[in-house]
């Protein structure tokens, strides 16, 4: 028997004929009053932080800053970065040596997005990430580490489908409970539009297999390993212009090769039919 | 004049399969950065530039000798050893002074961006890259703990922020956060000696530049997820 390229994931999900069209409220770029659009939203965004400061136009996205706080707005999306810029991601050890309470920052984390109408039906907290600092002194030969700040998460979910992408994440860092470091929410508001016709997860993968990425491949020498598939929808970076979100097949999967032993990768494969 | 060089592999042959990005993020923080853009490569291929063939005509030395740049972007595979290189026998490697395809000065450049995954792998990350031979001048390597996506735009997005004057770590934090799903974590890794203040590198022209880090005293290693 001819040995396969490719292993194909062992449980393939079913799904339904039809996926949700969802338009996104992105501002128009072509707008006469762009800019008093967005710079309205920055003011709003800035109150949730007391900045006052002047707004800096950088292209892509309005900017404030006052002293080492940031705000950044990006045009195309709403989305907004907030930071303090000598806290957030951060090389200084935090004070206490005491690990930081989840449970505590986390509900931190909500209000403070509820507070501000931040906290989205769509959005469900997925876990905290961390910034480590290790260093390694070379005349005493010591090696230290350390957590310097915690990140709740979130995702966002329509349908019950999550969104893909750097376009679709809600991240609020903390040095203790009661420091916030930054509060990264990137974002687009959604409309429903209308049901189009989707690719059955059989035809996705078809597609994935005939990727000329994996021309050169053959099965004597590598292994496409696909190890799932989950039907969903793919936001663009915060800076991109989106008019709706696309609906994806997201293929997670693993290129062994002798030279290059693990290849992990996600390809978000268009499932419109 | 700031010296900029950039390399990227997107055909690997045998070795691993091909990638669709990474000459469009390579030449986005080539053609966005300010400054001569003296070193180019593709696929282990250098490119001919006229800026460096004067360079090495005015120093009447060997072209591949004396390519010196202050920045390096390389886009590629990755893993914790280093870049993949695209031929069928090559593995990753950290040795740049012995690797023969080498067309770089690198004891000259003072950072390296290597748009690659886990090459800077916290787990025995000194041991790899801590090296200070290997180090000479480098103030920082930037790039990832974790696997990270192919993106078209890193490399001009990391350029952009650095253009608007954010410092080195912060400018290449946000080109992560902005380019990639909230599973990856972005990595530096930065050396610091009694005379230098690396912390807070901005690009040449764009802010504070800290004193070449000869001979490191400490070495930070910072890891954060996106």
């Amino acid at each position: 028997m001819k040995p396969n390229l490719f292993e194909y994931p062992l449980n393939i999900p079913k799904t339904t004929k039809t996926i949700s069209i969802y338009q996104t409220e992105a501002p128009i770029l072509i707008e006469n009053d762009l800019n008093q659009t967005i710079l309205k939203r920055l003011q709003k965004v800035a109150s949730y932080f007391q900045m006052k400061g002047r707004p800096q136009d950088l292209g892509d996205r309005m900017a404030m800053n006052q002293k080492a706080y940031s705000l950044q707005l990006y045009k195309a999306s709403n989305a907004f970065w907030y930071a303090d810029l000598e806290n957030a991601c951060s090389e200084k050890p935090v004070e206490s040596d005491e690990p930081i309470d989840i449970q505590t920052t986390r509900k931190t984390a909500n209000a403070l997005l509820e507070q501000h109408g931040l906290l989205l039906p769509q959005m469900r907290y997925t876990d905290t990430g961390k910034t480590i600092v290790s260093s390694k002194n070379a005349l005493e030969n010591n090696l230290e580490s350390h957590v310097t700040e915690t990140k709740v998460r979130y995702m966002f979910y329509i349908e019950d489908m999550p969104v893909f992408g750097a376009g679709a994440k809600v991240s609020i860092g903390f040095r203790n409970p009661n420091q916030m470091t930054q509060l990264q929410y990137f974002w687009r508001k959604t409309n429903f539009l209308k049901e189009e016709n989707i690719l059955s997860p059989e035809e996705a993968l078809q597609k994935v297999t005939k990727d000329d990425r994996f021309e050169h491949l053959k099965p004597n020498f590598a292994k496409i390993r696909l190890h799932s598939i989950d039907l969903g929808y793919y936001a663009l970076p915060p800076y991109a212009v989106q008019r709706y979100l696309h609906p994806v097949y997201a293929v997670r999967g693993t290129v062994v090769t002798d030279a290059f032993p693990r290849y992990d990768f996600t390809w978000y494969v268009d499932c419109l039919a | 004049m700031a010296r900029i060089g950039i390399e990227w592999y997107n055909d690997y042959h045998k070795t691993a399969n091909k990638l669709k990005s990474s000459e469009r993020s390579a030449v986005g923080f080539g053609h966005t950065l300010s400054g001569t853009k003296v070193y180019e490569r593709q696929d282990g291929e250098e490119k001919e530039n006229s800026t460096q063939k004067e360079l090495g005509a005015e120093q009447g030395l060997n072209k591949q000798k004396t390519t010196v740049i202050d920045i390096l972007y390389s886009v590629g595979h990755g893993n914790k050893h280093g870049l993949l290189k695209n031929t069928s026998s090559q593995k990753p490697t950290n040795d740049q002074e012995t690797d023969e395809t080498t067309q770089v000065e690198t004891t000259s450049m003072k950072w390296w961006i290597v748009d690659a995954g886990e090459m800077l792998q916290s787990e025995g990350i000194f041991e790899r890259w801590g090296n200070a031979d290997f180090f000479g001048r480098l103030h920082y390597i930037l790039g990832f703990h974790s696997v990270c996506s192919e993106s078209d735009d890193r490399g001009q997005r990391f350029a952009r922020h650095l253009e608007n004057g954010e410092n080195m770590r912060w400018a290449w934090i946000r080109a992560c956060a902005e380019t990639e799903s909230g599973n990856v974590s972005c990595a530096y890794l930065r050396a610091e000696n009694h005379v230098s203040d690396t912390l807070n590198d901005h690009w040449i022209g764009k802010g504070h530049v800290s004193p070449d880090p000869v001979c490191p005293s400490i070495l930070i290693h910072l890891r954060t997820t996106l």
